[in-house]
């Protein structure tokens, strides 16, 4: 403990002067306010508990795209609408656009000094990833976003379309039926969404080029949404994320960032239940095109007294997803293997990966708590003997607390737990307690700090080598 | 099985685009036409507050939905207990309930910064809403709101402006609104609502962040009616006449460049 404690310090203290520095240089108010919070003449808290987190209000905006919910304003309340009679030009596209940037000061603390580059280093990120946000209603219930975004810390970082998506809203009556077509992210509408997360994800340090990748450092992200299974692979055509292999800290399935599918969802029998039942294109271990579908149910209770909660439920199925490898040290955490090879040469079964879960939310005042507790399981045909040296099953528990203690601060906890499966060699559990103080000098403008700590014991394996980091920075939308 | 998903999908696309069509193209534009005030527009209404107010109002509309404190934490304003009759935006006097206009006028245009604009439901959805909020409030049952006449606004011109300002510092607006108009005046610190919750006086140079409106009648209402649990006083008892308050309003419209 001692320990830790003493390779944090320089990075706590040299996070605690720049947040200091800050908060004394930068103005108490500001007057910028996000595009899309200007389009409608409110405050971004209408709509989020804090910038990015989306509060009940902002939930059904989302839901409703990007129309007041209840309301089907489509472009004639405020929004100013791409075409009419003057069609669109430069100036009215500011009204679509908004900006978000983060950037921050990084400091890694591993086990084994020799196992990364980055060992104990402090890492400035100026600025590490930017987000170019188009978004709002083309007609009456027709909607649209668009999310562009950089990011330096993706190996295949560079400009990217992350998510873009059209919603066709209130086709069967008010919230019955609602389409959205596109890259999104599935779980939008869970109650501990993928995306859009208070505690940014840190994303992985890694070798993609050879086979199996050399992995630096894991990523810092819900473990819950991870695929934790070690040892499997993606089809040879379909190389992407961190090349062939899939990372057991990779966000997945229903859990993934950006997929590409369609979804139907809405609110047939009122305003308590939703549902959601969608596909996601995606490709076989075989390297054949197939689709991916789930289903989501959510319970709203929101009622007064300041509280209000949602419990929900999905099931996820994608059908011969992965090969299942016979090397060693597959599953993205092949550091020690020597030379490049295929993946192609060690698969041994094709698995079906079944992911289903479920997610909770309180919100009580300002304190907002939620949670997603999430199963996977591997299905797949091999001989007893081979099939003994792997684990089916395997699950992942992620709980989140942030408190909006003033309207400048807000203070946020998480505790991640994976228990892996896969190749039993191979795996490893891994679970992390995550604290961050946030500084918001305008409602879109944040200063953090913040501390991950590894709670297993390190060790000088991929999984473990990491034993805790510190990051301050700042998270600004404009 | 591949082969069949896309067929499936394809046919699902045609379909959702058909029925998209049809629907976009057929909904009608609703007539500005006030429904009577009866139970089956009532529970309407509680419909649709169901679905849009119950997130900041709470579900028997008292203010305490659970967006409520996220919205400004300890700050003013909070969002209307509806089971109290205290009304923020009206055309009637301080002590009065607001008329039927009043609610139908916050819910089409929102308060800036605050609510949205719920322009967005047809009038007879609003109208609707109006019903089922007054339900929530007893006293509305015998109440007879009347709303202040507005009277004939004087023009703006370099001596209204000129006279306005004397006015604006004669009825001690700049304690609390400052010499400029800008929010700032000694007053504005310390100034709480009804709630004890601390209150930020208007800045009058940015006109869209006038909660009451920003148009001549909207800011000589709010004059004469003040803004209730407020800071906020009714002036109609200390203005002498009604020219001063629309020059006092010409003065207010100058402070952003907009007479």
């Amino acid at each position: 403990m001692r320990r830790l404690f003493r390779v944090t310090g320089r990075g706590i203290v040299l996070g605690a002067l720049l947040i200091g520095a800050i908060t004394v240089l930068t103005p108490v108010e500001s007057q910028a306010l996000p595009a899309f919070a200007r389009k409608y003449d409110m405050t971004c808290s209408v709509c989020h508990t804090r910038m990015p987190r989306l509060n009940f209000f902002g939930q059904r905006f989302l839901e409703n795209g990007y129309q007041i919910p209840g309301t089907m304003d489509g472009a004639s309340v405020k929004k100013k609408l791409l075409g009419g009679s003057n069609g669109a030009t430069l100036g009215k596209v500011s009204n679509y656009m908004a900006v978000r940037l983060r950037a921050d000061v990084e400091r890694f603390g591993f086990n084994d000094k020799d196992a990364t580059e980055s060992d104990d280093k402090v890492r400035i990120q100026t600025p590490d990833v930017i987000n170019i946000f188009f978004a709002g209603t083309a007609a009456k219930n027709i909607s649209f976003f668009f999310e562009t975004e950089y990011n330096s810390r993706e190996d295949f970082g560079g400009i990217a379309f992350e998510r873009a998506n059209l919603v066709f809203s209130n086709l069967a009556g008010s919230q019955g039926l609602n389409v959205k077509i596109g890259n999104f992210d599935p779980a939008s509408f869970f109650s501990f969404p993928t995306h859009r997360q208070q505690m940014n994800p840190v994303g992985p340090e890694a070798e993609t080029g050879d086979f199996p990748p050399d992995i630096n450092r894991i990523p810092l992200l819900p473990l819950a949404f991870s695929s934790k299974f070690f040892g499997l692979t993606r089809a040879a055509s379909r190389a992407g994320g961190e090349g062939f292999a899939i990372l057991p800290f990779e966000p997945t399935s229903f859990n993934a960032p950006s997929a590409r599918g369609a979804t139907l969802y809405g609110r047939p029998f009122g305003n308590d239940f939703l549902y959601q039942v969608g596909l996601v294109d995606s490709t076989r271990a075989t390297g054949e095109r197939g689709y991916d579908y789930y289903a989501m149910l959510r319970y709203d209770y929101v009622r007064g007294e300041y509280w209000a909660a949602n419990v929900s439920a999905f099931y996820y199925r994608s059908p011969e997803s992965a090969n299942l490898t016979s090397m060693g040290s597959m599953g993205g955490m092949g550091s020690s293997m020597g030379g490049a090879s295929s993946g192609a040469d060690n698969q041994i079964a094709v698995a079906d990966m079944t992911r289903y879960g479920i997610g909770a939310r309180v919100n009580y005042k300002t304190l907002d708590i939620f949670g997603a507790l999430i199963f996977d399981k591997l299905d797949y045909t091999l001989p007893a003997m081979s099939a003994s040296a792997w684990d089916n099953d395997a699950s992942g528990l992620s709980l989140e607390a942030n408190w909006a203690a003033t309207q400048k601060w807000m203070f946020s906890t998480r505790y991640d737990k994976m228990d892996a499966g896969g190749l039993v060699a191979m795996a490893k559990n891994s679970s992390w307690l995550t604290v961050q103080a946030k500084y918001y000098t305008s409602p879109n403008i944040a200063f953090y700090l913040r501390g991950h700590n590894n709670l297993e014991s390190a060790d000088d394996s991929p999984v473990r080598n990491l034993r805790n980091a510190v990051l301050a920075g700042v998270d600004m939308a404009f | 099985m591949s082969r069949i998903v896309n067929v499936i999908i394809r046919a699902v696309s045609v379909a959702v685009i058909v029925l998209m069509t049809g629907i976009l193209t057929t909904i009608a534009s609703a007539q500005v036409v006030k429904p009577e005030q009866n139970a089956e527009n009532v529970a309407a209404g509680k419909a649709i507050y169901d679905r849009t107010c119950v997130f900041c109002h709470g579900a028997v509309g008292k203010g305490d939905g659970p967006v409520a404190y996220f919205l400004t934490g300890n700050m003013s304003p909070r969002p209307r207990d509806f089971t109290a009759g205290v009304y923020r935006f009206k055309s009637t006097l301080s002590e009065e309930l607001p008329a039927d206009g009043d609610l139908f006028r916050t819910i089409t245009r929102g308060v800036p910064g605050f609510m949205p604009t719920y322009s967005g439901l047809v009038p007879q959805q609003r109208w609707q809403l109006v019903y089922y909020i007054k339900s929530l409030f007893p006293g509305f049952a015998t109440a007879e709101p009347k709303p202040i006449e507005l009277g004939t606004p004087v023009a703006s011109s370099m001596a209204s402006v000129s006279r306005g300002g004397i006015i604006f510092e004669d009825l001690g607006c700049s304690g609390c609104h400052g010499a400029n108009g800008m929010g700032d005046g000694e007053l504005a610190e310390d100034l709480e609502d009804d709630l004890s919750f601390k209150i930020v006086p208007a800045n009058l140079t940015m006109l869209n962040s006038l909660k009451n409106g920003s148009g001549k009648g909207d800011i000589y209402r709010t004059i004469m009616t003040g803004i209730n649990g407020t800071p906020m006083p009714s002036f109609e008892d200390t203005v002498e006449s009604k020219d001063d308050v629309w020059d006092l309003v010409n003065f207010i419209l100058s402070l952003s460049g907009s007479r």
